[in-house]
């Protein structure tokens, strides 16, 4: 009898909350138009998946267009093939794909869902091998101009007073290179500005990975000991690393791609990647031309950067002290309109006046 | 079929049948407390999101194929009086030699899935040893035994350059290189499986698995070895008095029990779709095997049966997306296996019902959960002459407590004296 | 006010396809010992479960002084003051005799334990009735006959009136057995009622007032003690007239079949040898005894032996040939069978089938097995033929689960097996242990059967009847020790008893090695 009772009181509870929960469920029928599969993780994973999905969020509801999201099973291209699938089977025209993990993914579902619009970010898609690169034309990749991020960073670092700067790769790929040299070029720029080219010098070295280790630790703790003030960052979860070490020595670190500063106290400023204002932008673009790729973007690639909003540092969150935000917006009107030039070659590092130290 | 009815088989399905749809029930509620709008919808999904489409039944099918081995790696140790708690590490390990074949020296994917194999079989083997020479508790150390596979496989890999993407063209190395580049040849073949269900995920591993649960079937009831082996299993002192080697038999047990988790591994990172990614966290597909095993009652066939369901389910709740999140859908997931793994419960609850032969309900589980008191059974011919039921789920008598039972009698007269009755009815 | 203090009257209990109680009457009257008697099976535990509320029966009224009263669970049982010690002990192994004693009754205030009054009530029960327990011991520290007490003594601190002993006398010592029996008297004195479930006919006429006895679910009838005979008794229970003396011929032992020299075996319990430089021979045709008082070493000996564990020293001859190292399935091969002390530990796989049991020393053997693959059909007919010449019953033959088999059929499923190995040296270690007088006969027939096909046997028993009935020679064991050596046509059991309990021994004996 208890039981029938408690089973009858759950129900009520159920059905309650059923009521309550009804109201903002009205347009479920269709299925959802904007659709984003994350490549692994989840939207709150301060990273690619939370941008890219600020972005879609944004824009949809200031659109009043169903969206929502997906996660694959597992981390494998045919469980984000699959995943994608289940997208466009649950009504999506438009599935937004954030990260490079993505690229496999792509080139299998561009030709099979020709009616579908993919927005892949800071990917092309490639099959398994990388013998074929090939964008169709319901797709649209997002690369962005890490070289003014890392050129912003460094230039702010530089003026907040610090002398002795570090660049902490992942891997020596395109994006991180940029981000790299970008940095070296803005602390420069900074270092001849204020005449101290002499003192400024910087450490550069990539980790090989973007998973954080007691290697990287035990090396970033080496340079603090050896006088660096302030290490950018640049790569996946390397900054765990990183932080570890100048907490203990009491030193600075700069984070990557997304506004790092809750991470740790020790995270001065962040080189960002504007992910949510590239979606917005693609996704405006989009819906200008009435649901598919406009001509300049459909099988193409954008690379965006400060003149798009989608690289920067982060106002909101700002510590420093010397450099003011005020300064910054100068700095970044400069970059937009291209009257400082930061040039993004990866295959040769930046001549510049202050000290470079390049580690393997 | 009077017979079949109260049929120690029968009871078993009937239990497992029972325990899903408790799951189903439960899973329902959660559907509902989450997101009501859509809960029926979801169990609709659930139940037949896995057979809806051709790709989906490929889905299970890949899926099962893994779970079915270390279900039966679970399954195979539970038999023979082990709890196999380690075929997570095995199966990592069977991945990591599978791999190491397919990758670094390129070989074809039979001798990775025998390599995957013999990686499983040494996993299973040190756990085995030290229980049988130092009477160490294999539970204790194949816990260890699967994070010492899970770093020493990530420590491997990570200082494998060729193992790693990135030496084939990717730009990532926090995952081993993918088949399609690496080698294509170390790929399960799909025989054109793939062709007829319109999805990547399907090859022949799953009639693979079958087969080798078949073979494992023959072992244990058909052949003195098994006959062995789940005597030791059963009962370890009586087994030593028939002159069985028993510790040789607990090592082999370990043994086979870690190749079968290890042939696991193989075949998921063989398929070609699932690469090997560096993450700090156990695989859960070894984990699964534990409810699988319980589920399927410990037989090989049952084990089948049960690793396509909870693909089947697993599949079913990937389709509640996105009007559930990830979380929710695998804690849903997660009920309903778990609620699935009671059937061991329910089978000796169903034992009494029936006043049918309950003694032997409670082997497989044994070594892994104390489940409810099992009665000193009663002795059943056809219907006709049960004995006392004793062991009734009832108290100590005097009312008092019981505190040095444990929990194997609930007689409360001499146990020596349960049924001699039907002695007398000859 | 009714002369009796329980009354079970007209009791019917009925399971699918068997009635349990036919209509059974148990009177109870205050301040007797009235033995419940009856054959394992008979219906003796449906019985008691039935007054434990654990059953409800079908027919039948239970009354308490003469006033109909419903039980329906343990906890009206003990509330009506009834009491039961069972055979298997259900106390706390690392708890001390008082916290046992208290579990489930604890006194307290305000959940704070007050042990201090009730240890001197257990202490006043205690030295009452001469029960000599120190309340402070542990449980696992003191004998069995210790802890036996330990039970009666908790159903004394409940003040339970009615006190029922389930099968008690089976695992004490003659000596225990006596201090029972004495303790039972002072009970009575009191004014409290006892039942006492045995099959064992000489407790019966040594301390029963009265006997109830049952025989396959039915009432065969209550009768005064004083006025029956054990013959009498066992043909109630059996009933047919049960032969107490072993038929047996005499016949000249024949050649040497196993010599021991020398062996030890050391103890799991403590740091001395279980087993000191025990001789022995054993040859064709003879049964010879160890007799002794449980753990003087005979198990770990046997163990020793048949190779269970592992001897220290000693060595080993079975027909002329060298076992002291040979394995248990050498052993086997070379014709040394093993009726094991604990059936249900080494006799058998209970979860396994009646007949995968029946080969559980054969199985390997090529008439079972072909390439590794055992023959159904060779095991089923051995087992078919086992089980017809022996007489093992059980609910679906073959493929019975040994589990659900009763403990005489289990039993009798070993020697069955053990037997039909056709073994040169047979070792039986209290093979009729826990068995009701018919079995008991019929286990001593197989013994003696087998000596005179010429076979040797090793006969180890508690039971003195048994050591003199059946055996041709006497070794008697006295801490890991032969201390003696007796022809049973020759000695008395009080002299035996002497030897057992280590009042005397006799000098360089050594069994004839």
């Amino acid at each position: 009898m208890k039981k029938i009772l408690s089973l009858v009181l759950v129900l009520c509870l159920v059905l309650s909350l059923g009521a309550c929960k009804k109201a903002d469920d009205k347009k479920a029928s269709d299925g959802y138009e904007i659709a984003l599969v994350t490549d692994v993780g989840n939207i709150d994973d301060k990273s690619f998946n939370q941008g890219a999905w600020e972005g879609v969020k944004k824009y949809a509801e200031d659109t009043q267009r169903t969206y929502n999201y997906y996660r694959p099973s597992e981390d494998s291209t045919e469980a984000r093939v699959e995943t994608i699938k289940q997208a466009i089977d649950k009504g999506a025209k438009v599935v937004v794909c954030p990260g490079y993990l993505f690229e496999d993914a792509i080139y299998e579902v561009q030709d099979q869902f020709s009616n579908v619009q993919f927005l892949l970010l800071d990917g092309e898609p490639h099959t398994a091998d990388y013998a074929t690169y090939k964008t169709a034309a319901n797709t649209h990749n997002i690369l962005y101009k890490e070289e003014q991020a890392g050129y912003l960073a460094g230039y702010a670092a530089v003026k907040e007073g610090y002398r002795k700067l570090g660049f902490l790769g992942g891997m020596d790929v395109p994006a991180v290179i940029r981000y790299g040299y970008g940095f070296v070029q803005g602390a420069d720029a900074a270092a001849q500005e204020l005449g101290v080219a002499g003192d400024v010098s910087v450490k550069y070295w990539y980790c090989g990975g973007f998973a954080p280790t007691d290697d990287i630790k035990t090396k970033m703790s080496g340079w603090y000991t050896d006088g660096t003030e302030v290490i950018f960052s640049c790569g996946g979860g390397i900054y765990l690393s990183c932080t570890a070490a100048a907490e203990a020595a009491g030193k600075k670190v700069i984070g990557v791609d997304v506004d790092q500063s809750a991470e740790s106290a020790t995270i001065i400023t962040s080189a960002m990647k504007e992910l949510a204002n590239s979606v917005v932008l693609a996704l405006t673009d989009l819906y200008k031309n009435g649901g598919t790729w406009p001509a300049d973007l459909s099988g193409k690639t954008s690379v965006l950067g400060a003149v798009e909003n989608c690289v920067g540092l982060p106002t909101a969150t700002w510590s420093m002290k010397n450099f003011t935000v005020d300064e910054y917006k100068t700095l970044f009107e400069k970059v937009k309109n291209g009257s400082i030039a930061i040039s993004n070659a990866t295959d040769a590092a930046p001549s510049v006046a202050i000290a470079v130290d390049y580690q393997n | 079929m009077k017979n079949f009815f109260k049929s120690k088989t029968f009871i078993s399905i009937l239990a497992s049948v029972l325990s899903i749809v408790a799951g189903l029930i439960i899973g329902f509620i959660l559907l509902i407390v989450f997101n009501p709008p859509y809960a029926l919808g979801g169990l609709k999904s659930i139940a037949t999101a896995g057979f809806s489409r051709a790709d989906k039944l490929a889905k299970v099918l890949y899926q099962a194929a893994p779970l079915i081995m270390t279900g039966l790696s679970v399954g195979f140790a539970f038999k023979t009086g082990l709890f196999n708690i380690g075929a997570t590490g095995q199966y990592t390990v069977g991945a990591f030699c599978a791999l190491v074949c397919g990758i670094q020296f390129q070989l074809p994917w039979w001798v990775c899935i025998l390599a995957a194999m013999i990686g499983g079989a040494i996993w299973g083997f040190i756990p085995g040893i030290c229980k049988a020479l130092f009477n160490v508790n294999e539970v204790i150390t194949s816990i260890m035994f699967n994070w010492l596979g899970l770093f020493m496989v990530n420590l491997c890999i990570n200082n494998m350059p060729k193992m790693l993407a990135d030496f084939w063209g990717a730009s990532n190395k926090d995952r081993t290189g993918a088949l399609a580049s690496a080698n294509p040849s170390a790929i399960i073949p799909k025989a054109g499986l793939d062709k007829l269900l319109g999805s990547n995920y399907m090859n022949i591993s799953i009639f693979l698995t079958i087969g080798i649960a078949i073979l494992i079937y023959v072992i244990l009831e058909k052949m003195t070895f098994g006959y062995e082996l789940k005597a030791c299993g059963f009962n370890k002192d009586a087994s030593i008095y028939a002159g069985i080697n028993a510790k040789r038999n607990i090592v082999l047990s370990m043994v086979i029990s870690g190749a079968l988790a290890g042939i696991g591994g193989g075949i998921y990172y063989l398929s070609g779709t699932a690469q090997y990614t560096i993450v700090k966290s156990l695989l859960s597909m070894g984990f699964n095997g534990i409810p699988v095993a319980l589920l399927g009652a410990s037989s090989p066939i049952g084990i089948i049966f049960a690793a396509i369901f909870i693909s089947y389910i697993q599949v079913g709740g990937e389709a509640l997306q996105p009007e559930y999140a990830k979380e929710i859908i695998d804690i849903i997931i997660a009920v309903i296996i778990y609620l699935s793994a009671f059937s061991l419960l329910v089978k000796n609850i169903l034992g009494r019902f029936f006043k049918g032969d309950t003694s032997n309900v409670n082997d497989e589980g044994a070594a892994a959960i104390k489940a409810a008191p099992v009665a000193v059974p009663a002795g059943e011919k056809s219907g006709e002459s049960a004995g006392e039921p004793v062991g009734v789920p009832v108290g100590e008598p005097a009312g008092e407590p019981a505190p040095g039972d444990t929990g194997e009698k609930a007689v409360p007269v001499s146990d020596a004296d349960v049924n001699k009755e039907e002695g007398g009815d000859q | 006010m009714s002369d009796y203090v329980i009354e079970m009257l007209n009791i019917t209990k009925r399971f699918p396809g068997i009635i349990a109680n036919d209509n059974i009457t148990l009177q109870l009257k205050k301040g007797e010992v009235h033995a419940l008697l009856g054959e394992n099976g008979a219906g003796k535990s449906t019985l008691m479960s039935v007054l434990f509320g654990l059953y409800q029966p079908e027919e039948g009224c239970i009354k308490k002084n003469g006033e109909v009263v419903k039980i329906n669970d343990p906890n009206d049982a003990n509330a009506l003051h009834i009491g039961m010690v069972h055979q298997h002990f259900k106390l706390v192994e690392c708890f001390t005799v008082l916290d046992n004693i208290i579990l489930g009754v604890e006194p307290n205030k305000m959940g704070f334990l007050q042990k201090k009054e009730a240890r001197q009530k257990v202490i006043d029960l205690s030295e009452k009735y001469g029960l000599k327990v120190d309340p402070d011991a542990l449980i696992e520290d003191i004998s069995v006959g210790m802890q036996q007490r330990v039970e009666i003594l908790k159903m004394l601190y409940r003040d339970n009136e009615i006190l029922i002993f389930d099968e008690p006398t089976a695992v004490l010592t003659p000596q225990e057995i006596d201090e029972l029996m004495e303790i039972m008297r002072g009970f009575k004195a009191e004014g409290k009622s006892i039942l006492f479930i045995t099959h064992k006919l000489n407790e019966i006429m040594a301390v029963a007032d009265r006997c109830t006895v049952l025989r396959k679910g039915k009432y065969m009838g209550t009768v005064n003690v004083a006025e029956t005979t054990k013959e009498e008794l066992s043909r109630m229970m059996v009933g047919r007239n049960v032969n107490f003396k072993v038929d047996k011929k005499d016949i000249l032992p024949g050649k040497l079949v196993f010599k021991a020299e020398h062996v030890s075996v050391p103890s799991k319990l403590h740091k001395k040898n279980a087993v000191n430089d025990v001789s022995l021979e054993v040859h064709a045709g003879e049964i010879v005894c160890l007799a002794g008082i449980e753990g003087n070493g005979q198990t770990e000996f046997v163990q020793g032996i048949t190779g269970l564990t592992k001897m220290s020293e000693g060595r080993l001859e079975l027909l002329g040939k060298d076992i002291t190292n040979a394995s248990i399935r050498e052993k086997s091969k070379m014709g040394m069978s093993h009726i094991p002390e604990d059936r249900h530990k080494h006799g058998l796989v209970l979860d396994y089938s009646l007949e995968e049991n029946l080969v559980l020393q054969q199985y390997w053997e090529p008439r079972f097995q072909h390439h590794g693959f055992i023959d159904k059909k060779a095991v089923r007919d051995y087992a078919e033929k086992l089980i017809d010449e022996f007489d093992v019953r059980s609910g679906q033959g073959p493929i019975t689960t040994a589990r659900s088999m009763s403990g005489g059929n289990q039993q009798n499923a070993i020697i069955a097996r053990e037997i039909s190995k056709e073994p040169e040296l047979l070792v039986a270690v209290q093979p009729t242990r826990g068995l009701d007088v018919g079995a008991i006969e019929y286990i001593h027939k197989q013994l003696v059967r087998e000596r005179d096909e010429g076979k040797a046997v090793l006969l180890v028993s508690l039971e003195l009847d048994e050591v003199m009935n059946v055996s041709d020679r006497i070794l008697v064991m006295y801490e890991g020790e032969i201390v003696g050596e007796f022809d049973p046509k020759q000695v008395t059991v009080q002299e035996l008893g002497l030897y057992m309990a280590g009042a005397r021994r006799q000098t360089g004996k050594g069994g004839r090695a």
